[in-house]
């Protein structure tokens, strides 16, 4: 019989990737976190059932797919946003994403992260780490909301371009 | 379509702000182009990373356009809010979701559990608390969360268990039969029932990440605050599990988790101060609690200068104390622990005094003020005046070292006064002098204005919300300002004649715009008391419940125990966003007003000491007080919204 632990250590390495998943789909960040649980719950009561696992990224996938999707359902704020082709395409896009070594795709953002110039690092901290809101920061730090916005757009580029450019070098 | 335009079009997607045309226009790019889908992934991936990942980081920043000022410890603690806490609420739930799946999944050999209530335990929650991912509203769910945000609050269970939360702690059911409690983070006070149901023994089990409690019935608080784990207990007794050992804990004695993982005695001071503000809350009596100071040294044979001379709760929870000492200290964890921040606190001092030889008194520290953009502000005073000069230091957001601020006041002068108005402005008052103003931060002083004449030295400055009105405490009354302290128009002339001195002691305005102050007529007997600018522009006393002239004390002229203001004086007068007002009363300590400054109360219970040299309150609703002894106490006052009673 498979190993529940096995389960837990496999959701626990992949956590970060399935959360993004699901919040690409369902676009709310609490949202994502409930489905996020919901889904691995599942995935837990129904380990036992679902015989060797090979690919454990695309059954979580599709579980956190499935959970994903009624929780829009359910939801009276959201709808949901993507085709079923679109769906698929977006499995791809995680799927090749997800080749990558979870635990490296971390330590890459991370020395991005330092790399980022120093003002924007600062900005992308008070977002990111201390949940400032776009309008509080704008007024702390006497910059418009708009111009903060795209500010934090590009951060998010550059740490994505980044994280990219450091996978591919270790790759090689 | 460009990569940029790509990526704009992707993160409008996740932000949810693409019309219906937009969206069709995406769904065409993720279909025609399989790069784009993995361009969302990674998106998405930085989105969902990068609190986890920042979490973990020990940044240090340099401080560009003042951001700094959001960095300390304490501000993170507070303002954190979707993000960081989804990202361990994730981390939390998921882990209970797996404990819990697995716990019942072992006992039922996989069925589905047969009723909602083998998952749930009875409750109800103050409307004060947030509760997370809730169910069902009457009952608290395995691997639900429940926070507090500013305000503490109360979860009451079934048996006649409560859980009683601190201001920004959070807790997770973590078990049933016996219930069990995971504390996240911050404090939380536990009463537990003897006649509640016991499993083994035990009726009750709080975990942190570094032990174990477990209760039998009782009274207790477990914190969590600083990444430390301690138990204090009031009633009872508890058993304490970490690595590796049990210890149990009676009642009046706490015990906490040394770094080495080991359990250690703790002293029980360090720790009932954290839940004292639960434990009195049934008692509806709020009282002062001494804080542990730790960090600001005893004060060393009555030195007066190891009082507190200043108080000031800044943005992000910080909390300030200049001492005499020429020293401020700074507190990120509401007063528990304290660090000098001395660096650039180099008052100058004449050096001809110093040539003549006397033992000089060291310059004080007696007026901290908020600067821009989350800068301190603190001016140096001297019990001797004559022996130094009067300056004004910045304390940058984010940084240890004071700066001094450049001016061109005369030498030899005093600050009483430092104000920082909302437009940005930064007027510093001076003894026997006049104001400067700053325009750029408290960097420059300058566009020196002596007062006008004929008012005597001034005292203080103040300011009121509402109007927008700067006021200046002279010795002959006040002056008011509606320019920035450009031009200053005289209060009640008729009460400021200059045959006996009415020197301003203190300022202060209700929640509706009225002005407060503290006045000292020496001329009449040497009565001190508090005034309220009326409606016509007339000082008149507003003073009912307040200490009448003191005749138990010898009056030498105008001045007791060689220091001016003598007793009676009102010092201070600090208004709660509750409306309340409250006032050092020099001599008798702190009075409360609960009807716009009318009529006034003692509100010393519980303090150690009525010689009361400063207040401040935050934001949270606590109000500190600095004491001659160098100790600083703290109360709650704003836990309930007062009525305001009708006015005489």
């Amino acid at each position: 019989m498979k190993s529940a632990s096995e389960a837990t250590r496999l959701i626990l390495a992949h956590r970060k990737l399935l959360l993004a998943y699901i919040y690409s789909i369902v676009r709310d960040a609490h949202l994502a976190e409930d489905v996020l649980q919901d889904s691995a719950v599942v995935i837990l009561q129904r380990w036992s059932e679902f015989g060797e696992v090979r690919n454990f990224w695309a059954l979580a996938r599709e579980v956190a797919r499935r959970q994903s999707l009624a929780a829009l359902r359910k939801s009276r704020k959201l709808k949901v946003g993507l085709s079923t082709e679109s769906l698929d395409a977006l499995d791809r896009g995680f799927d090749a994403v997800a080749q990558a070594e979870p635990d490296g795709r971390v330590e890459a953002l991370r020395a991005c992260l330092q790399a980022l110039p120093e003002g924007w690092r600062a900005i992308a901290l008070l977002r990111y780490r201390d949940g400032h809101s776009l309008s509080e920061l704008a007024e702390r730090l006497e910059r418009s909301a708009n111009g903060l916005a795209v500010t934090l757009n590009r951060i998010r580029v550059r740490l994505a371009d980044c994280v990219r450019a450091r996978l591919k070098v270790e790759e090689a | 379509m460009t990569a940029a335009e790509r990526d704009e079009l992707l993160i409008a997607y996740l932000e949810q702000k693409l019309s219906d045309e937009q969206l069709k226009t995406l769904e065409q790019l993720l279909s025609a182009d399989p790069q784009a889908a993995e361009r969302l992934a990674e998106i998405a991936y930085i989105d969902c990373a990068l609190p986890e990942v920042m979490e973990t980081e020990n940044v240090e920043l340099l401080c560009p356009d003042g951001l700094c000022g959001l960095e300390d410890p304490a501000e993170r603690k507070v303002v954190r809010r979707s993000w960081t806490r989804v990202a361990w609420a994730s981390a939390a739930l998921l882990l209970f979701a797996l404990l819990a799946s697995l716990a019942w999944w072992s006992m039922t050999g996989g069925a589905t559990p047969q009723t909602a209530s083998a998952t749930t335990l009875g409750m109800t929650c103050d409307s004060e608390l947030t509760r997370v991912a809730a169910n069902r509203s009457d009952a608290w769910s395995l691997g639900e969360a429940i926070a507090s945000g500013k305000a503490q609050g109360w979860i009451e269970l079934e048996h006649g268990n409560r859980v009683g939360l601190a201001p920004n702690s959070r807790v997770t059911l973590a078990g049933l039969n016996p219930p069990v409690v995971l504390l996240e983070s911050g404090d939380a006070f536990f009463e537990i029932s003897k006649q509640a149901p016991a499993t083994d023994g035990v009726r009750f089990i709080v975990r942190t990440d570094k032990g174990e409690v477990k209760v039998t019935g009782t009274r207790f608080g477990v914190s969590r605050a600083n990444g430390q784990t301690g138990v204090m207990v009031q009633e009872g007794r508890v058993e304490f599990r970490a690595g590796g050992e049990s210890w149990p804990v009676e009642a009046g004695a706490a015990c906490s988790v040394a770094q080495d993982g080991k359990l250690a005695p703790a002293s029980p001071a360090e720790l009932e101060w954290r839940f004292a503000e639960l434990s009195q809350e049934r008692a509806k009596a709020p009282q002062w609690l001494v804080l542990p100071g730790q960090g600001i040294p005893p004060q060393a044979g009555g030195d007066p200068l190891s009082a507190i001379r200043a108080l000031l709760a800044a943005p992000g929870d910080a909390l300030y104390a200049a001492s005499g000492q020429a020293v401020v200290y700074r507190s990120l964890d509401g007063g528990s622990t304290w660090e000098p921040l001395s660096a650039g606190l180099t008052i100058p001092v004449r050096p001809d005094w110093y040539a003549e030889g006397p033992a000089v008194e060291e310059p004080v520290l007696s007026v901290l003020a908020l600067g821009q953009k989350g800068d301190v502000l603190a001016a140096s005073d001297s019990r001797l005046f004559e022996a130094h000069r009067g300056s004004v230091f910045r304390l940058p957001a984010g940084q240890r070292r004071w700066e001094m601020s450049a001016h061109s006041r005369p030498p030899n002068t005093q600050i009483r006064g430092l104000i920082t108005l909302p437009s940005g402005e930064t007027i510093v008052g001076i003894q026997y002098a006049g104001t400067e103003i700053s325009t750029d931060g408290a960097k420059h002083f300058d566009h020196y204005q002596h007062y006008p004449e004929g008012h005597g030295s001034l005292m203080l400055l103040g300011y009121e919300p509402r109007s927008g009105a700067v006021f200046m405490g002279t010795e002959t009354g006040f002056l008011r300002s509606t320019d920035k302290g450009q031009t200053w128009q005289l209060l009640d002339p008729l009460f400021s004649q200059p045959e006996g001195t009415h020197r301003a002691t203190a300022f202060g305005y209700t929640r509706m715009g009225e002005v407060l102050a503290g006045i000292s007529l020496e001329r009449s007997e040497n009565e001190r008391t508090l005034f309220r600018l009326s409606p016509e522009g007339h000082w008149v006393k507003s003073n009912r419940g307040l200490p009448q002239k003191d005749t138990t004390r010898p009056h030498e002229g105008t001045e007791i125990d060689g220091e001016w203001p003598g007793v009676n004086a009102i010092l201070e007068i600090v208004t709660a966003p509750s409306g309340e007002i409250f006032c050092i009363v020099k001599g008798y300590g702190i009075y409360r007003s609960r009807d716009e400054g009318h009529s006034w109360t003692a509100f010393n219970e519980g303090l150690p000491d009525t010689r009361v040299h400063s207040l401040a309150i935050d934001r949270r609703g606590f109000l500190y007080a600095g004491l001659a002894s160098g100790v600083i106490c703290r109360v709650r006052v704003d836990a309930a919204r007062p009525a305001l009673e009708p006015q005489p």
